[in-house]
C-alpha cells in the first residue's frame, strides 16, 4: 500500500527552494529585526491620530515560506515512491508530533514552576509572555522534526532504509484516563482566551496539553494493523489540516487574532487528528458489521 | 520472518536492482527486505513470487515466534 494524498516528485524540489530562503528571511526578521523596506502598511489609529500602526508583513512572508516549502518537502513523492518510503513517511510522522508536542507540554510546565505561562519574560519576540513563545515556535518545528527524522531515516544507511518501530501506550489506562480527562479541561482551556478566564487557567491548559498528548499515543482496545493504518493516514491529514489553516491564516489573519491562531495551533493537529481517527475507525466499524 | 531472496536471485542471476525494477520499487527497498529488516506487504510479496515463478511460502518462511 502506497500514501494516497501526495504531491508530485518535482514538488521536492520546488519545496527546497522556498524552504531554504524562508529559513534565512525567518531568522533576520526575529532574530535581527529585519524588516524589508516598504513591505508594510501605515494606518493612523483611529482614537488617537497621534499614533500610527504599522503592520510588517516581512515575518508572515517568511512563515509561509517556511510552512510552504516544507510541506513540499515532506509530502512530495520519492522518485520511486514505494511500501517503504510510505512506511518512512509514517514513521517520521508519528517521531514528529510526538517530539514535537511532548517538548511542547514539558515547556508549559516548566514555565509554571518558573512563574506563570502568561508572564511576560520580556523575550526578544515582544510582549507576549512566555507561551506565546512556545507557539511562535510550534508554528513550524513539527515540519522541521519531521524533515530531519525523514532524510535520517532515508539516508543514514547505505543502500538500505533504515526502519523504527512504533510504540503506543497501553489502553488501560492510558486511553481510557486521558480520553476523559480532555473532554472535561477543553472547554475550561478555551476560556483562558476570553474575557472569563477561570482560576488556574496555566495548570488547566498544560494538564490539557498531557492529556491531549497521551490520546493521541495511546493504543485502542485492540489495535492492529488497519486501525494503524487510519492512525497513520490521520496523523498526516491532521498535518495537511492545521498547516492548509495556518497559511490561509497567515495571509489574512495579523495582530491579535493571529495570536489565537497560533493559540489553537498548539492543539489544532491533535485535537483534529482524534477527530479524524475516531470517524474514520467507526466508519471502519459500521461498514463491517455482519 | 525470513526469506530466501538472495539465493532466489543468485539461481536467477538477477541484481538486486534489476528485481527492484521488475516489481516497481526502489533498489534500497529490495536490501532492506533481503536483509530481513522489512516484512513486505501481501501484495509486494506475491510480486516477488512471480518473479520467480514460485510460492509465497518457497521465499518467505515463518519464524519460532512470528
Amino acid at each position: 500500500m502506497t500514501s494516497r494524498f501526495l504531491f508530485p516528485h518535482y514538488c521536492k524540489r520546488i519545496g527546497w527552494a522556498i524552504l531554504i530562503p524562508g529559513l534565512v528571511l525567518g531568522y533576520f526578521s526575529f532574530f535581527r529585526n529585519y524588516n524589508i523596506p516598504g513591505f508594510s502598511t501605515s494606518r493612523i489609529r483611529a482614537n488617537n491620530p497621534n499614533v500610527i500602526d504599522v503592520q510588517q508583513f516581512t515575518n508572515s512572508l517568511a512563515l509561509a515560506l517556511v510552512i510552504a516549502g516544507a510541506m513540499l518537502v515532506a509530502f512530495a513523492k520519492e522518485k520511486i515512491e514505494d511500501e517503504l518510503t510510505t512506511r518512512i513517511r509514517h514513521n517520521a510522522l508519528y517521531w514528529s508530533i510526538l517530539i514535537n508536542y511532548s517538548l511542547c507540554t514539558v515547556l508549559i510546565i516548566a514555565a509554571i514552576i518558573k512563574g506563570d505561562v502568561f508572564y511576560d519574560y520580556h523575550n526578544i519576540l515582544g510582549s507576549f509572555g512566555y507561551i506565546a513563545v512556545i507557539a511562535i515556535y510550534n508554528l513550524f518545528s513539527v515540519l522541521i522534526i519531521f524533515l530531519l527524522r525523514y532524510h535520517y531515516l532515508l539516508y543514514s544507511k547505505m543502500g538500505q532504509y533504515k526502519l523504527g518501530g512504533l510504540s503506543f501506550l497501553p489502553y488501560y489506562p492510558y486511553r481510557v484516563v486521558s480520553k476523559w480527562a480532555t473532554r472535561i479541561l477543553f472547554v475550561p482551556a478555551a476560556l483562558t482566551y476570553t474575557n472569563w478566564p477561570l482560576p488556574y487557567s496555566s495548570e488547566i491548559i498544560a494538564v490539557l496539553s498531557l492529556s491531549l498528548l497521551v490520546w493521541v499515543f495511546s493504543r485502542q482496545k485492540r489495535e492492529d494493523e488497519m486501525i494503524s493504518t487510519i492512525r497513520m493516514e490521520s496523523m498526516q491529514l491532521a498535518i495537511y489540516f492545521v498547516y492548509g489553516f495556518l497559511l490561509l491564516s497567515d495571509f489574512f489573519i495579523y495582530g491579535n487574532a493571529f495570536f489565537y491562531i497560533m493559540m489553537f495551533n498548539l492543539v489544532g493537529a491533535e485535537a483534529f487528528f482524534l477527530i479524524r481517527f475516531h470517524f474514520a475507525y467507526n466508519k471502519l466499524l459500521k461498514d463491517t458489521r455482519e | 520472518m525470513k526469506n530466501t531472496l538472495r539465493i532466489e536471485r543468485a539461481i536467477k542471476n538477477i541484481t538486486q536492482g534489476d528485481l527492484a525494477e521488475l516489481i516497481g520499487v526502489s533498489r534500497q527497498t529490495i536490501n532492506t527486505i533481503e536483509s530481513n529488516k522489512y516484512v513486505p506487504s501481501t501484495v509486494l510479496a506475491l510480486k516477488i513470487a512471480r518473479v520467480f515463478g514460485k510460492q509465497v511460502e518457497e521465499i518467505f518462511i515463518l519464524e519460532e515466534g512470528d
